[in-house]
């Protein structure tokens, strides 16, 4: 597959390289092409980098961490799944499947010794039949990702440890 | 998804949460088994005939393949009749919610068989399969709500979803995100804490939804797909937590570990992936990738391999 890519690239010409086959003029549209815009450029404003500046500033002296519910003396959140809130559903209805029809080219007349002919009666619209079977996926290779590591690990005493921001257990 | 949920968002609007609600609500719509009208209920109950699916489904179920497929079956989401017949079938949330299995139900199934068009966001699994989002679902949610937030504007985030962490992004101080590793015996106590600045931690064990069969013997819902059967070992393992790149990896490949035991946690260690397991007499094991992000100046005991033994931690 790949080899295929790079035969397939290595043939492809630049349509704006200079090529014999094309017209001089052509290569002069060519060439007015790669001329640099002389079209002044929009200038971006000058105050967004600044609204920015101020909205990252804000940002770190708020320093706001967010937490859902409240775990006494932790600071951690903590909620149920149990569904309080109203929460818009997607849709669950199944659509039809609706078979894509293709209707076939009506051939053009075409006259045989002065006479026209009669053109065939056009075939019904073919259809592309929907699969009995969906395709199965094929993964080619499992690629397991890995997790980042902290550039140094946590304090390792239990009175030197700082809290956790969270923590794994088993809930079954 | 029947759980505690834990939403940290760094430089985020107060908006941002309630986007975290409906997101979760959203997808415990579509994947609980205990709910008859979600796509994973519709899909089982589908007797091979193909169900127009949410597109987050579409990613469950080819997450689902590919933890499949990387662990070679070790993570099986298709158990879930067996796991119904040994007695959990309703919610541990809601008692009322029962799960219904399908006439026929298979007690384990081929996920080479699951079809999929991502365009058309259908699907079809094969008569009698049943689908188990257990495995994986809380993990993946926890990736896709933090994916949300961040695109929707917060610096960072930490999503858990009982127990299963998603972080990304700026965390609340420097050096990245303090993840606490609950003691699988004392939940209010933290047995390790781990540094990440981008990835997922899961836990998995076997002393919450736990229960007695009918015979009286202890079971716990982490199935065997050999024996389908809950996972046994000679030195019983309660709980394993795994870090990944994600939280839905994490969750897999706790279940691994669980089935196949410690001989895992050297192949978990090869992939980059940190893991440690809790036996039942507090005394646990890690790879050499957890020392990555917990340290090693708290692990005590001596190097086995690429492994480390670690007592009374």
């Amino acid at each position: 597959m790949t080899a295929a890519a790079t035969t397939t690239a290595a043939t492809m010409t630049d349509p704006l390289l200079p090529n014999p086959e094309i017209s001089a003029s052509a290569a002069e549209r060519l060439a007015a092409l790669r001329q640099p815009s002389t079209s002044k450029k929009r200038q971006k404003p000058a105050h967004t980098s600044k609204v920015l500046t101020a909205g990252l500033s804000t940002t770190a002296l708020l320093g706001m961490v967010a937490v859902m519910g409240w775990q006494s003396g932790t600071g951690t959140a903590q909620t149920s799944t149990s569904p309080t809130l109203t929460v818009p559903t997607a849709q669950t209805a199944v659509p039809t499947p609706v078979a894509p029809t293709v209707a076939p080219l009506v051939p053009t007349p075409t006259t045989v010794s002065g006479v026209i002919a009669v053109p065939p009666a056009p075939a019904p619209a073919a259809t592309i039949p929907v699969p009995a079977t969906l395709p199965v996926i094929q993964v080619p290779v499992v690629q397991v990702p890995v997790a980042v590591p902290a550039a140094q690990p946590p304090a390792r005493t239990t009175a030197g440890r700082a809290q956790s921001n969270t923590t794994t257990k088993s809930s079954g | 998804m029947g759980c505690a949920v834990d939403v940290v968002i760094v430089d985020g609007s107060p908006e941002l949460l309630y986007l975290a609600r409906m997101s979760i609500d959203h997808l415990e719509r579509r994947w609980s088994r205990f709910i008859p009208e979600s796509d994973i209920s519709r899909l089982n109950h589908a007797a091979g005939s193909t169900v127009h699916i949410d597109p987050a489904t579409v990613v469950l179920l080819r997450s689902m393949i590919d933890g499949w497929r990387a662990t070679e079956g070790a993570f099986d989401p298709t158990m879930l009749a067996p796991l119904v017949g040994l007695g959990y079938a309703a919610s541990w949330h809601d008692p009322s919610a029962v799960t219904s299995l399908p006439h026929g139900a298979l007690v384990r199934g081929d996920l080479e068989q699951l079809s999929l068009d991502p365009q058309l966001n259908l699907a079809s699994i094969p008569a009698g399969v049943c689908l188990d989002p257990g495995g994986i679902g809380k993990g993946l949610a926890a990736d896709m709500v933090v994916g949300h937030l961040i695109a929707a504007g917060a610096r960072g985030a930490s999503v858990s979803i009982g127990g299963d962490v998603a972080v990304r992004g700026a965390a609340p101080q420097d050096g990245g995100w303090l993840v606490g590793v609950a003691d699988p015996m004392d939940l209010d106590t933290e047995s390790a804490q781990l540094a990440i600045v981008l990835g997922g931690v899961a836990t998995s064990g076997t002393l919450r939804r736990c229960w007695r069969g009918d015979d009286g013997t202890a079971r716990h819902h982490l199935l065997d797909p050999a024996t389908a059967q809950p996972a046994h070992h000679d030195r019983e393992i309660v709980a394993v937590t795994v870090v990944a790149g994600t939280a839905a990896w994490a969750e897999v490949w706790t279940k691994a570990v669980m089935v196949r035991g410690a001989a895992m946690l050297p192949v978990l260690d090869r992939l980059g992936l940190g893991a440690q397991l809790t036996y039942a007499d507090r005394s646990t094991a890690a790879n050499g990738s957890w020392r990555t992000f917990a340290g090693s100046s708290e692990q005590r005991g001596d190097l086995v391999g690429d492994v480390v033994e670690m007592v009374e931690v």
